[in-house]
């Protein structure tokens, strides 16, 4: 079905004090929200992203219908929030795979440090939060996107991604939730009061990863995340360190 | 004359500012800015920079500013030395207008041999045979042949346009030459445009051979025998020698008159050298050097006489016989052999390209016959780019051409240059060469010898060593805190009575076991009337104290002496268990090299090893071949006994090992863990016939001795009265009995077993012993004071051997478990001494401090699996278990329903397929399914799904990754841990033998005024002391200065602790708008701006990231970017300064 700006906004209430936008095709919802004002909650969908990108300016894979994309706008963010950023945007990855596990029942999803959305060690959902800075004046844009039933894949990202299922869902429904859940997580999320469920979501737990910082690597297992959303490695017997960057570029499984 | 300015560098400058000085001549150096640190430059009496601007080499070609500097300075002559301006006839011309004596030839004589053609015109006039070749380009295929006709083949056709080798073929007979020709040309067309092609005879295999010649300026010219100069790569002079061994004396006449015969022609002055090319039939003129050349100092080394100086003096007008007073030509005589080197910087395993950098350390070698001319070489130079690489030539001087060699090689061995890579291995090469020794060398040897290109890469173990200890001095070793004092490092065994070797009077299990193979050692055991003992100081005890990290070299000074000392012991466990994996990961050591070590020294003593039955050493299933395999390798290294266990008493997996065991001929020993409480009424599952029964089936397995295992210290002593009665009642073996004293009873346990009849007991020496380890060795041994079970020791030895341990123990504090007391609560929790302070430690880092809590839920888990043994790997499954239901919030009530959505730790679920094997009693199978979600369970032994590893397959897979074949060892430590041994492998082919080391400054390092004593072999000692650590430079590095056996020498080592690149900068001031911060800890991704810039205000200027969050930070007014603290990919602490703004006025 396709995205419907009137249902969204209905479903959604007066759970969310943004306008809704919908648009058929956009280079990236990203950069419209950006271009937009700032200033005011908004969330920005299209049905498909001609240059959807993720972390670092990745590709994002955005074909039309088969996927959920979408960005959020969180203005008037207060700066002395900016040091708890690592615990919002791990949250951003419990709230989301709670949402969508109430629409593909029997799925677990979990989660791959920072907030990968995995289902069975392929990433299904990719959240970025872009903050802009002007002074004082910060705002978030949440960037989410979804492969909910997509199927073919580009070659060189088939065996890293996959879609959830072919259950068909009302998508405007999903995005209201997801819209709503996001709002809300923004309220309460310094409480961290979804730190266990999201150690409980992660798929990482006791493996071995090797984790590449700025100029090296680190090889531990993984022990779990702190109140800081931090990884926890074990680098050798009795050795536990906390990260607060660095990407996990190995698993073994 | 009284100065010289000598227009040069390097060494022929200092060569020739020495023989000025020799005659009491001023000197004037030239150098180039880049060469401000000549030593050249130093050396002379005055010195001067030319070409200033221009680049280095055109700086030396500078005329007019050196016959600028002459004037300046008053010199009278320059040497030009040779290359630069040595053949340079507008030079020389300069020299002669402005009144300075140019120390050479004449502007003439430059001028003829200067060009090629005119100088084989003139060798020619007078009577040298030059190349015949034909000077036009050749018309047509019959002109070639006759001309091979005329001269002989082989002959060469060169394309016109060709050259550096390119465009020639070598054609043997008429027959060649019919397609060469047609062929010679097509390619000349394709390749170089032009089909023009020249004729010239082919020498093969030439030698390359010199006259060196000395004429003064009143006529008389002599010549100073020969050069010999065919070792060259690639037309490059590498090694050059006098004379030469292929000519014999007529020979040897007939060249040398010739050379002087075209030199008289020419009334040629100074020194000069005539070069020919020698075949077996003739010799051929190739060109005159009309100058002093490199190789001038092998012809001194022989005939006596000083040509640098001759040149000098002849420039002032010196007669050859009068003034210098040498011989008669006749009369002049050669003696011995010279050699010459030239050492370069050229990386021979680079293809001969040269190596720049700082000279760390520099040893020259001296001694009789030993002549060394050189450059800018000493510690701390640096050597640049700019000009040639060499370093120094070494020559040497012999009676014999066989001597002359030796002693090159001994001078070339005896350098020690550090910091620059040279060219020494590949000249030894060549030295060691047969063919070269003969004499026989041409000029194509090198070229044509790939051999001359392998290299035996000998780890400097000096260097590695240094880098090492410089290494864990500035950056530390990963997981140990830094001390800034340490524990006293020389720990020494005290004197013993010690039964001396050969007169051994006892006869022990070994020696029985040796004689007469395992059925009559077991038979020997159980005859013994007194308990047995086996020492497990080497191996459990550590492993239980301090993390196996006991190294080699703490452990060698007590075997050497362990068999006289303590001949009655019945084993020493030396092996298996952790030692494997933690002697590759942690301690950089080979644990086969252990073993063997070990073995070496300990003839006469059992040595134990630990062996999980399905996994040998390692962590996962291996399939049988693999176990095979290790087994006999282990025993033939050296392994007597082993003592063979399954986590989960399952003897399925024990099966295979007892069997390659008895197959090997050494001791399979079929343990059992011992776990709950064979006493209490409540114990359902492991009780007496539990044990019973499962030693049946080990002794139906094979096991010739009865292994008990009680891994957590639950077996009481009433226990171990019953259990080890009923099995010896039973069973007609052996029985060994192994216990942890954590609970505090381990004494107690041993002294009860021993009234029931036990054969061995695992105890430690008492400094290694108690807590978690086993119980110590002189306690029992007082406790059975009046027994007649006694054991035999002499426990003199006992207590020196002890205090040795004593003062070892210390050094591994780092590693201690923090447990001091017994744990009787275990008796409850049933958890291994060795799971107690890991499992705390890892529940500290995930917020549950409460450890009474994980106790509790330790208990209540193993319910939950349904009471199993525990020990690694199984312990491991109900302690993750523990941790994952506290963490979640789960009882034993609520984990069937509320398990069901969770996804469980990874052991967890492979314990539940089954990859662990098959626990007594099977599966709880509700937790199972809940635990599994539809993931299928094995119920056979893991080991038998496994396909046979391919041996040779991984040997070769290996010997590609370490490019060199790989011994029987490596290859089954890489198919146990591929990764782990590999990492092992680059760390020790960095570091080499760090296991010499002692452990204080293996895991600590050095501080500054400490000094060690490295006992690299048998009277081999080298003394490192540490005199001072620099800051950090701007490169990251510091420096650190040692005293190597007394010689000072500079390490840089790069500090790594401060590796996250967190770059010292301000933090911003809140206030000023104008300074931009880092909003929180993370890394600068992007900066878009340039400082200078003019920005408007939201104008994007730095991008950040930190935890998935992108931060772009806008300008919040219009300005101009005064300075840029930061820089991309730099790692940033919240509030640092990144960018200062300036506001527009």
């Amino acid at each position: 079905m396709k995205l419907d700006q009137g249902q969204i906004a209905q479903y959604l209430g007066d759970h969310f004090p943004g306008k809704v936008l919908v648009a058929q095709s956009v280079p990236s919802t990203q950069q419209w929200a950006k271009q937009s004002d700032d200033s005011v909650p908004a969330a920005f969908l299209a049905e498909q992203q001609t240059a959807g990108y993720g972390k670092r300016a990745r590709k994002f894979f955005s074909p039309e219908y088969t996927g959920l994309y979408l960005s959020i706008s969180l203005p008037n963010i207060p700066v002395a929030e900016m040091p708890k950023a690592g615990l919002f945007t791990t949250g951003l990855a419990n709230t989301i795979a709670n949402v969508l596990e109430n629409y593909y029942p029997g799925k677990h999803l979990g989660v791959k440090w920072v907030n990968d959305v995995y289902l069975s060690h392929k990433k299904v959902c990719g959240i970025l939060v872009e903050a802009q800075m002007t002074g004082t004046k910060l705002s978030w844009i949440v960037g989410i996107g979804i492969n909910l039933s997509t199927v073919d894949f580009p070659d060189e990202i088939a065996n890293q991604v996959a879609s959830i299922g072919h259950t068909p869902i009302d998508r405007n429904c999903l995005a209201a939730d997801i819209i709503q859940n996001v709002w809300r997580l923004k309220q309460d999320y310094q409480s961290g009061k979804f730190i266990d469920e999201y150690k409980q979501r992660l798929i990482i737990r006791d493996h071995e990863v090797t984790l590449q910082l700025a100029d090296r690597a680190v090889t531990g297992q993984v022990r779990g995340i702190d109140e800081q959303g931090r990884l926890v490695l074990e680098t050798t017997d009795h050795y536990y360190q906390a990260f607060s960057d660095g990407e996990v570029i190995k698993v073994q499984y | 004359m009284k100065k010289v300015l000598i227009a040069n560098r390097g060494e022929i400058a200092i060569r020739i500012i020495r023989a000025c000085h020799e005659l009491g001549l001023q000197t004037v150096a030239v150098y180039a800015k880049e060469d401000e640190y000549g030593v050249h430059r130093f050396r002379a009496d005055e010195a001067y920079q030319i070409g200033a601007g221009k680049k280095p080499i055109d700086a030396y070609l500078d005329m007019d500013d050196i016959i600028r500097v002459a004037k300046q300075t008053g010199a009278d002559a320059i040497h030009p030395g040779y290359g630069f301006l040595a053949e340079n006839e507008e030079f020389a011309e300069k020299c002669a207008q402005n009144g300075i004596t140019f120390i050479g030839p004449t502007v003439e004589q430059l001028k003829i041999f200067g060009d090629k053609i005119t100088a084989k015109e003139v060798a020619e006039k007078n009577g040298l045979h030059t190349i015949p070749g034909i000077n036009e380009p050749v018309k047509s295929m019959q002109e070639m042949q006759d001309f091979a006709h005329q001269h002989g083949y082989p002959i060469m056709i060169k394309a016109a346009m060709g050259g550096g080798g390119r465009g020639m073929r070598i054609v043997k007979d008429d027959e060649e030459l019919k397609t060469a020709y047609d062929r010679a040309r097509s390619e000349a067309k394709a390749s170089f445009g032009d089909d023009e092609l020249y004729v010239e005879k082919y020498l093969e295999n030439p030698k390359h051979i010199e006259v060196q010649i000395l004429a003064d300026e009143h006529g008389h010219v002599m010549h100073l025998f020969e050069r010999d100069c065919s070792v060259q790569r690639r037309n490059q002079k590498v090694i050059e020698f006098a004379p030469s061994l292929a000519l014999d004396d007529q020979r040897r006449k007939e060249i040398c008159d010739a050379a002087v015969r075209l030199m008289k022609g020419v009334h040629y002055q100074n020194a000069g050298t005539v070069e020919f090319l020698v075949t077996k039939d003739n010799f051929y003129f190739i060109e005159v050097n009309p100058r002093i050349q490199v190789e001038h100092t092998v012809t001194e080394l022989i005939t006596g006489v000083d040509i640098v100086r001759s040149q000098i003096r002849i420039a002032a007008g010196a007669d050859l016989h009068k003034d210098l007073h040498l011989p008669a030509q006749d009369e002049l005589t050669m003696n011995g052999y010279a050699i010459q080197c030239r050492v370069t910087t050229e990386d021979p395993e680079n293809n001969f390209m040269p190596d720049t950098g700082k000279i760390l350390t520099y040893r020259s070698p001296g001694g009789n016959g030993v002549r060394l001319d050189g450059g800018n070489t000493y510690a701390g130079a640096v050597v640049t780019p700019y000009f040639d690489s060499l370093l120094v030539k070494a020559c040497v001087h012999a009676r014999t051409f066989h001597n002359t060699v030796e002693k090159m090689i001994r001078v070339l061995n005896e350098f020690q240059i550090r910091g620059v890579k040279t060219n020494i291995p590949f000249m030894l090469n060549v030295l060691k060469n047969p063919t070269f020794q003969k004499g026989e060398a041409h000029t194509t040897f090198i070229d044509q010898t790939p051999s001359l290109f392998k290299f035996d890469h000998q780890a400097d173990t000096q260097q590695q060593l240094l880098n090492y200890v410089g290494d864990v001095t500035v950056n530390g070793f990963n997981g140990v805190k830094r001390r800034d004092q340490v524990n006293q490092a020389d720990v020494k065994l005290a004197p013993m009575q010690l039964t001396t070797d050969g007169l051994l009077p006892i006869v022990n299990a070994k020696d029985v076991l040796d004689r007469e193979g395992t059925a009559a050692a077991m038979d020997w055991v159980k005859k013994q009337k007194l308990v047995l003992l086996t020492d497990t100081s080497m191996r459990d005890a550590h492993q239980s104290l301090f993390a196996t990290r006991m190294r080699t070299h703490d452990m060698l000074p007590v075997a050497d002496i362990y068999d006289r000392a303590l001949p009655n012991v019945f084993s020493a466990e030396v092996w298996g268990g952790a030692t494997f994996d933690v002697a590759y990961r942690f301690l950089g050591e080979d644990p086969w090299e252990r073993l063997k070590a070990l073995r070496k020294r300990m003839p006469h003593t059992l040595l134990q090893m630990l062996l999980r039955g399905s996994n040998a050493v390692g962590y996962k299933n291996y399939p049988d071949n693999v176990l095979k395999k290790f087994i006999d390798r282990s025993a033939t290294d050296g392994v007597d006994v082993f003592r063979i266990f399954d986590s989960l008493n399952w003897v399925e997996q024990m099966q295979k090992s007892i069997e390659y065991v008895r197959d090997t001929g050494k001791i399979a020993e079929g343990t059992m863990c011992y776990t709950g409480d064979l006493l209490s009424p409540h114990e359902t599952k492991y009780t007496l016939d539990y044990y019973k029964q499962l030693a049946g089936q080990l002794a139906d397995a094979g096991a010739q001795i009865l292994g008990i295992k009680d891994m957590a210290g639950l077996l009481k002593p009433e226990a171990a009265y019953e259990l080890v009665g009923e099995l010896k009642a039973k069973y007609d073996l052996p029985v060994h009995l192994h216990t942890h004293d954590t609970t505090g009873n381990g004494v107690a346990t041993y002294d009860q077993a021993t009234r029931a009849g036990v054969d061995v007991v695992d105890v430690a020496m008492s400094a290694l012993s108690s807590t978690t380890s086993q119980p110590s060795m002189s306690s029992f041994y007082y406790s059975l004071e009046g027994n007649d079970r006694q054991p035999e020791l002499n426990i003199d030895n006992v207590e020196k051997i002890n205090q040795y341990w004593a003062g070892i123990r210390p050094l591994y504090d780092d590693f201690a478990n923090g447990i001091d007391a017994p744990l009787p609560d275990l008796y409850q929790t049933e958890m291994p001494g060795g799971q107690y302070s890991n499992l705390q430690q890892q529940a500290k880092s995930l917020g549950i401090d409460d450890f009474e809590q994980v106790k509790a839920m330790y208990r209540v888990v193993n319910q939950l699996l349904g009471d199993i043994v525990k020990v690694t790997p199984s312990s491991k499954v109900v302690g993750d278990l523990a941790i994952f239901m506290i963490q979640n919030n789960l009882t034993a009530d609520n984990i069937l329903e509320r398990g069901k959505t969770l996804d469980f730790p990874e052991s967890v679920v492979n314990f539940f397929a089954g990859d662990l094997g098959q626990p007594y009693g099977g599966f709880p199978k509700q937790l199972q399914e809940v635990v599994l979600k539809g993931q299928k369970a094995i119920t056979v032994r893991p080991g038998s799904l496994a396909a046979p590893v391919d041996f040779v397959k991984e040997t070769d897979k290996l010997e590609q990754a370490i490019g060199r074949q790989p011994s029987e060892e490596e290859v089954i430590s890489y198919v146990l841990y591929p990764e782990v041994y590999l990492d092992y492998y680059k760390r020790h082919q960095q570091y080499g033998r760090i296991g010499v080391l002692d452990t204080n400054t293996f895991y600590q390092g050095m501080r500054p005024g400490e000094t060690v004593h490295v006992h690299l072999a048998p009277g081999k000692t080298e003394i490192l002391r540490l005199d001072s650590i620099s800051d950090v430079d701007v490169d990251g590095n510091r420096h650190l200065f040692f005293a190597v056996d007394g010689e000072q020498v500079e390490l840089p080592v790069e500090d790594q602790t401060h590796a996250d690149v967190k770059v010292k900068v301000p933090k911003a001031d809140p206030s000023d708008p104008g300074q931009i911060g880092m909003p929180l800890n993370g890394t600068v991704v992007e900066i878009l701006v340039k400082e200078g810039e003019h920005v408007k205000k939201g104008d994007a200027l730095i991008v950040t990231e930190a935890m998935k969050m992108e931060t772009t930070i806008k300008a919040s007014f219009d300005g101009t970017v005064e300075k840029i603290y930061a820089s991309e990919g730099a790692v940033m602490d919240s509030q640092d300064l990144l960018i200062q703004l300036k506001a527009d006025e």
